[in-house]
């Protein structure tokens, strides 16, 4: 299958990724673990910009970013520096950003995600470290605001800015990999993807196909998209306004656009006449740092990554890749499927913790560390052996999930146990003698009078028995009538 | 009668009190802050500095009193910080009586919004784009800590006589200092004498965390001073001694183009003083010095446009009343004074794409040539001699702080080429010119600081120009 591509889309991203698992700030010593704090409390006069404040690089942030480069398979620069970006605005002190310029710490790199028609290599153009300002709130939308505050907590954190290039072809594709790199930077434990502004997306769009006919499209960049989700329902969104604009023959002009994610729409922030001017110079306050001689050593403390794990797993324990793919996402979800797996049928395991354990876990937003492994190593030895049904094993799990507790209490609580072969003998002739029309219509050829039969026998056993052996028994019992 | 340290020292305990009313009834603009209430907050030390009154720029932060860089852009700003230079004159027993007056934000040819700086030698005079020397001359302190990027401390330093310091760039942390040009400035000091001018460097060198281009270690300043029979009035040095024997000293033509005649005699009788100390004294060509004052302009005018953008009215200063956030901010920021409103807006200037190549790159490649010359200079030279400003103190009434004619970041080509380098540089008294002091500076090779300082104190020693002007 090859994707056609037919409105010639070309996407590329911006990933403002925070290096929030740095205890503190790119700059000075302030925590980074700012997020359930008040505002304007977790900073200092460096935060803030006072004047005669100098930045203190913090050496982690510079180990976080070569791991990442090295995750995305890029080359990392031998000695590399900080510039200053230089434009006003209300939420950055200093009236500088601290950034990067042609010397960036990562460069030439790729992601290998799912695309549209197979593997989709994503060329990651650059990464480059900078300084994240505060955080600004209006009073009104952004358009027409009345007043705004700002909370210089966020000021300082430490950001790698991950380019791609334009080689995602549908939002689909670009929100696959934006899920790709959120999990491998979560494996890298270098970022918590769960706190709030954790990371942010610039996509740049541009529709190169009108009537079947190449042509030169516009390139809009849509600034400052918090969820993968949104970034998904901006892109969309923006195709279908360029396409309508060709369409109905209006100039497209390249422009910068927001995404307003209650209307689901995006809306003109600024045209781009010229390209911005930052006036980027060598920042004077932090001198040029050789970091060359640390990648191997950061590299030999990499962690097993995403994909690796993922072919190891199918490997070694002879699961589905469908189901060594759903696990490796998380690496908190992968190791709790090797300790379950340790001790129970890899195969039986792995069904368990993607589909129920997951299922369960992302139905109530709950992470893997609300459920233990030796409570799922109980689950799974119990359905193993007969003692309760799957059923019950997924009972003993939900409730597991809500109200906590251990899987033999909950069992014998809420009195899960397999019902014996007499009770259930006694289950399946009442329920073939309760229903005369039932057995009537399964004689009659209708295989689905079956299902209403074995409904019955399993509430009359209040669960605690396994469907398909009732539905067994219920055949036989059949046979007889 | 000189101000020494020692001599404060000795005032039973009234040094304070005295320096207060001093600065009280001085007339001559020198500081912007006084600390009325510094004796009560003082510390009964045995520090180096126990007691001895001394002054900072107020471009140096102090912890909960006001730091305005002599900027309306900063009236009312209190910061909740002291700079690392305040903190170690405090450690070691100094009490801060005040903060001198000085040039805008410190740039060279920006009028300060508190008037101009008279000297204590002559009120007609200019005392010159610091405060700090004229405060010291003046008695009122015994020394003051003043950052200087194109000789603001030095040029300062030379009006009044007294003796200044700019030591290489890192000795001191720029922690708590508001720079404006990050790069070229550097927190230095003057006092009456080189001896003294190095007690304070002692205190305050050290590596400084906070500071990432501070120097790893210790610079260390009086270790080469000859302890000779120095006495208070530090007059002759050992006799029959030739402590400068086999130092070659470059004398830059360069340098002394430009220089007035009357300034010009002293320097020629300095060189022969050299001479007699034992130096060999030879007159050489810098190639790089007339690209100088180019580059440290586009350099200081590029970093201004950066380090000056916080003030903004948004967290700290005052702040304009405006409908919205754009219009308050260029409300707030008409509060520079032209001068930095003109440096800032050439800074923005000259760092826009198109431009950054032609201006700002070739001055950073202008400096590397810059530092690589006076590599290879110091490679065959200990030190090089210059006069330090080319007039006595010129007439209060010039429109530019400096007396010079134009805008320009730095006083002279010779300031200009060693704050791009970033080496140490001592400016002492040589002599007057009329009724005016005349100075000279002795700049030394990278991290070199303590050769300087003991070429300065042999200097000092074998003459007599260590004086102060008639009480005023």
């Amino acid at each position: 299958m090859i994707y056609e591509n037919p409105d010639g889309i070309m996407i590329g991203l911006e990933v403002h990724v925070q290096l929030n698992k740095a205890a503190t700030k790119m700059f000075c010593s302030c925590t980074t673990d700012y997020t359930d704090n008040d505002a304007n409390t977790c900073l200092c006069a460096g935060c803030l910009a006072l004047p005669g404040t100098t930045p203190v690089l913090n050496e982690k942030s510079i180990e976080y970013a070569i791991r990442i480069g090295l995750a995305l398979n890029a080359e990392i620069e031998e000695e590399t520096d900080f510039f200053m970006k230089s434009y006003f605005y209300p939420d950055l002190g200093n009236g500088y950003q601290v950034t990067q310029f042609d010397k960036p710490i990562v460069k030439n790199g790729s992601v290998i995600i799912e695309g549209e028609d197979g593997e989709l290599k994503v060329r990651i153009r650059r990464a480059h470290m900078e300084d994240d300002p505060g955080k600004m709130a209006h009073f009104g939308t952004i358009e027409k605001s009345t007043g705004s505050i700002i909370d210089f907590n966020r000021s300082g954190m430490p950001l790698v800015e991950i380019v791609t290039e334009p080689d995602m072809r549908s939002a689909k594709e670009a929100r696959r990999f934006l899920d790709k790199l959120r999990s491998i930077l979560e494996y890298l434990d270098v970022f918590d993807g769960s706190r709030e502004g954790a990371m942010k997306a610039d996509a740049n769009i541009s529709v190169n196909v009108f009537n079947g006919q190449r042509i030169d499209g516009t390139r809009v960049e849509v600034k400052n998209i918090s969820s993968h989700k949104a970034v998904e329902k901006a892109i969309n969104y923006e195709i279908m306004r360029q396409k309508d604009s060709l369409r109905k023959n209006k100039a497209l002009v390249q422009e910068t656009r927001h995404y307003d994610e209650d209307r689901n729409i995006t809306i003109r922030l600024r045209v781009k006449e010229t390209a911005d001017d930052y006036r980027y110079f060598p920042n004077f306050d932090l001198v040029p740092m050789i970091v060359g001689d640390r990648v191997e050593g950061i590299r030999s403390k990499l962690p097993e990554l995403p994909d690796a794990k993922r072919e190891r797993f199918v490997r070694m324990y002879g699961i589905s890749d469908a189901h060594a793919k759903s696990l490796v996402t998380e690496r908190a979800f992968a190791d709790l499927f090797e300790n379950v797996a340790a001790k129970t049928d890899p195969k039986i395991a792995a069904s368990w913790v993607a589909d129920t354990v997951k299922g369960e876990l992302n139905y109530r937003g709950l992470p893997v560390t609300s459920i233990l492994a030796e409570d799922v190593i109980t689950v799974v030895d119990m359905v193993s052996r007969k003692e309760i049904s799957e059923e019950s094993g997924i009972i003993v799990i939900r409730t597991l999930l809500d109200d906590g507790g251990k899987p033999l209490d909950i069992v014998k609580d809420k009195g899960l146990a397999m019902v014996g072969g007499d009770a259930i003998t006694t289950a399946v002739k009442e329920a073939v003698a309760e229903s005369p029309e039932a057995v009537a219509d399964y004689k009659a050829g209708t295989e689905k009078a079956l299902n209403f039969i074995v409904g019955k026998v399993m509430q009359k056993a209040k669960g605690k028995t396994d469907a398909r052996l009732a539905r067994e028994m219920v055949l036989k019992e059949l046979e007889n009538v | 009668m000189t101000h020494t340290i020692s001599k404060f020292k000795t005032a039973d305990g009234k040094a304070v009190a005295e320096s207060l009313e001093k600065i009280k009834k001085d007339g001559l603009g020198t500081f912007i802050t006084v600390m009325t209430d510094c004796e009560s907050a003082k510390t009964a030390g045995s520090g180096p500095l126990a007691g001895v009154p001394v002054a900072v720029s107020d471009n140096i932060s102090t912890k909960a009193v006001e730091t305005t860089c002599a900027s309306k852009i900063m009236k009312g700003y209190v910061p909740p910080f002291s700079g690392k230079a305040v903190d170690d004159l405090e450690q070691a027993g100094a009490v801060i009586v005040g903060k001198t007056n000085m040039a805008e934000f410190g740039i060279f040819g920006a009028p300060s919004a508190y008037g101009p700086v008279k000297n204590p030698w002559d009120k007609t005079k200019k005392g010159g784009p610091s405060g700090s020397a004229a405060a010291v001359a003046a008695g009122e302190v015994a020394a003051a800590v003043c950052s200087d990027a194109g000789g603001i401390l030095r040029v300062s330093a030379a009006y009044c006589g007294t003796t200044a310091f700019k030591p290489t760039y890192g000795a001191v942390s720029r922690f708590g200092l508001i720079y404006y040009t990050g790069s070229l400035d550097q927190i230095g000091v003057t006092a009456s004498t080189v001896s003294d001018v190095a007690a304070v460097m002692d205190v305050l060198s050290g590596n400084d965390s906070r500071d990432t281009t501070s120097l790893p270690s210790k610079t260390d300043f009086s270790g080469k001073i000859k302890t000779g029979k120095s006495d208070d009035s530090g007059k002759t040095c050992e006799s029959g001694n030739n402590p400068l024997s086999g130092v070659k000293i470059g004398i830059p033509n360069e340098y002394l183009e430009g220089v007035s005649s009357d300034v010009m005699e002293r320097f020629e009788e300095a060189v022969s003083t050299f001479e007699k100390l034992g130096a060999v004294c030879e007159k050489i060509s810098l190639k790089t010095a007339k690209y100088a004052q180019s580059a440290h302009d586009i350099i200081a005018a590029g970093e201004s446009s950066a380090m000056l953008a916080k003030f903004d009215g948004t967290r700290f200063g005052p702040r304009a009343d405006a409908d919205n956030w754009h219009e308050m901010i260029a409300k707030t920021r008409a509060l520079f004074g032209p001068a930095v409103e003109r440096r800032i807006i050439l800074g923005i200037y000259l760092l826009m794409a198109g431009r950054y190549n032609d201006y700002y790159m070739k001055s950073m490649q202008i400096r590397t040539l810059i530092i690589e010359e006076f590599e290879s200079v110091f490679k065959e030279y200990s030190l090089l001699i210059a006069p330090s400003a080319m007039t006595a103190a010129p007439d209060l009434g010039v429109a530019c702080a400096g007396g010079c004619g134009e805008e320009l970041s730095s006083y002279s080509s010779a300031m200009a080429g060693t704050d791009l380098a970033g080496l140490p540089v001592a400016a002492v008294p040589c002599g007057f010119a009329g009724k005016l002091p005349a100075g000279l500076q002795i700049i030394g090779g990278y991290q070199k600081d303590a050769d300087v300082i003991a070429t300065a104190d042999a200097f000092e020693k074998a003459t007599d120009f260590v004086k102060a002007p008639e009480a005023v």
